[in-house]
């Protein structure tokens, strides 16, 4: 049995007033273990929904259809009580933005211990020394002075990290990041990208990057996949994605970069509530046949890399 | 166009007041009329609070800022209200800058309201051009900020701060919050902006790459000072500064 994790047909909408807003459409992925997975794509493209979608940690008016398979069970059908057992213990997830993500009363240590004392039912001065142990980790120079600080008394770049430690905290199989480098300056994040690629090789965890940082993701990353409108538009070993992008939008990401070409993508991701036909980039892609506005390309297997685009149809 | 020298800034901390940190620390730089100084360090070396200083947002405790030829220094507020549209900042977090309670229209009025600058026909034609001119319609103009993604409301707030023909814009990273191709389009927009009306930028960042890609000089802050200074291009062919060169090395090949 691997510890891949399967995603399966996954569908993922919310129900709003102004219409069904349908984030994620038919997703089928392999997210291979061991590795670092990257998933690029613009706001809105459905990375972070994918990402807490496999918790299940989902606002109440989403609505999930399809499996998401990790050793033989699916976890969108295991009630909560099973799936408390592999929050944060088996697979956790780094949530974005630090400052919203921490409890602005809790002191940073106690939030960090927390999901270590449930789990590992140890006593709490165990906790606390795992707890500080773990600050360590994470290049904290004074680790005992932060374990009691609030988090409005930690930086930026420190409460990244704080977070960082503790979605890591019970040495998690996979880890679930989201945009763990935003605003970060180099230095931070530089440090930030070290202990993931640390804690692949030590503690032999998968990560599941979710970034718009391309730098980052050519960095550090194995396999990077393209989201675009809730579809998959592209997924390949990271090196060859990068130096020879097949999809037109993943040209055009690539290109956006300011030590590229700095050239923005032409017009606007297409609404969510309306979805064109046809491949989703249509719109806004220079190579576009009649067919792209018709009908929907498959996943295709180009040298090694899979792509969606009628061109290598 | 703007002379800054010795400023100093230094904020009190602790009991009593009795720890001082320096943030800018006897800073001296000018800039040029319609071109960007870069501004670059790593978080917490007094890019933003200098950023600030140079805008007169915050007093400075020592130091003379020239602007135009005239030295605002010891401007009191009141004074500074009739330079202020010619002085202008733009945030990282378009998000924040706008009021959520009022629509995009209103939140463009305002400035322009407050500086009584013209009547209410020529502000209705104003703010459409400057809408056309950052890629934007017209109907956004009933919306609120909620309804709009963060490179529009970036561009929003760049609208609103061209209404006022500014000739010096600080912008406090401007495009950190945004993803890598709002980011582009977002930097197009600001760099059309400057080539049309002129304008100066002191452009904040740390993020290497988008200095390079704007700048036309290049300071780096470390500790409250700056360390180094030299065009965009010699900054990145041969940095001087031992700190500089690691920075680079940080960021580049990380």
């Amino acid at each position: 049995m691997d510890n891949n994790i399967y995603l399966q047909d996954v569908t993922i909408s919310f129900t709003t007033k102004a219409g069904t807003v349908h984030a994620v459409n038919h997703v089928d992925l392999n997210v291979n273990s061991g590795e670092i997975t990257g998933m690029i794509g613009e706001t809105g493209s459905g990375k972070s929904v994918l990402g807490m979608s496999v918790l299940r940690l989902l606002a109440a008016n989403s609505l999930i259809s399809g499996s998401i398979i990790y050793k033989n069970s699916d976890l969108l059908q295991l009630a909560e009580k099973e799936l408390n057992q592999i929050r944060g213990k088996v697979i956790s997830f780094i949530p974005q933005n630090p400052d919203a993500a921490f409890d602005p009363t809790m002191k940073i240590g106690k939030q960090i211990i927390e999901g270590f004392l449930y789990h590992d039912k140890k006593s709490k001065a165990a906790g606390i020394s795992h707890g500080i142990g773990q600050l360590q980790n994470y290049s904290f120079h004074e680790p005992q002075k932060t374990f009691n600080s609030y988090p409005f008394q930690l930086s930026g770049g420190m409460r990244q990290r704080a977070l960082c430690a503790m979605g890591t905290v019970l040495s998690p199989k996979w880890i679930i990041a989201d945009e763990p480098t935003k605003g970060l300056d180099a230095i931070i994040r530089q440090q930030v990208s070290q202990v993931f690629l640390e804690l692949k090789k030590t503690a032999n965890s998968s990560i599941l990057l979710i970034t718009h940082d391309l730098r980052l993701a050519q960095k550090i990353c194995d396999t990077v996949i393209v989201l675009y409108a809730g579809t998959v538009l592209e997924q390949g070993p990271a090196g060859k994605l990068f130096d020879e992008p097949l999809h037109p939008y993943t040209c055009g990401l690539i290109d956006a970069q300011p030590h590229r070409k700095l050239l923005p993508l032409s017009g606007m991701p297409p609404s969510l509530i309306n979805l064109p036909a046809g491949c989703k980039f249509h719109l806004r892609c220079s190579c576009r046949k009649d067919i792209c506005c018709l009908k929907e390309p498959a996943l295709l297997e180009v040298n090694g890399q899979w792509v969606r685009c009628w061109k290598y149809a | 166009m703007l002379n800054i020298s010795n400023i100093t800034k230094k904020f009190k901390s602790g009991l009593l007041g009795r720890t001082h940190t320096f943030a800018v620390n006897n800073v001296s730089f000018s800039m040029k009329a319609g071109q960007t100084l870069g501004l670059v360090g790593m978080s917490g070396s007094g890019k933003s609070t200098l950023g600030r200083l140079a805008l007169k947002l915050i007093p400075g405790d020592t130091g003379k800022i020239i602007f135009n030829g005239i030295e605002i220094s010891d401007y009191t507020m009141k004074q500074m209200k009739t330079l202020r549209k010619e002085m202008q900042i733009l945030f990282q977090n378009p998000e924040s800058s706008l009021n959520p309670r009022m629509t995009i229209g209103e939140s463009l009025e305002e400035p322009y309201r407050f500086h009584d600058i013209g009547d209410k026909k020529y502000l209705g034609e104003q703010i459409e051009e400057q809408l056309q001119f950052v890629g934007l319609g017209t109907e956004l103009l009933g919306r609120r900020p909620h309804q709009l993604s963060g490179g529009q409301l970036q561009r929003v707030c760049i609208a609103r701060l061209l209404l006022l023909r500014p000739k010096l814009l600080v912008l406090d990273e401007p495009t950190s919050m945004l993803d890598v191709s709002v980011q582009a389009q977002v930097i197009e927009v600001l760099k059309n902006a400057q080539k049309k009306h002129k304008i100066s930028y002191l452009f904040i960042s740390h993020d290497l790459d988008v200095i390079k890609a704007c700048s036309d000089e290049i300071a780096v802050m470390n500790k409250g000072r700056i360390i180094e200074q030299q065009s965009a291009e010699d900054l990145y062919k041969q940095p001087q500064e031992e700190y500089t060169k690691q920075l680079l090395d940080t960021f580049l090949n990380f």
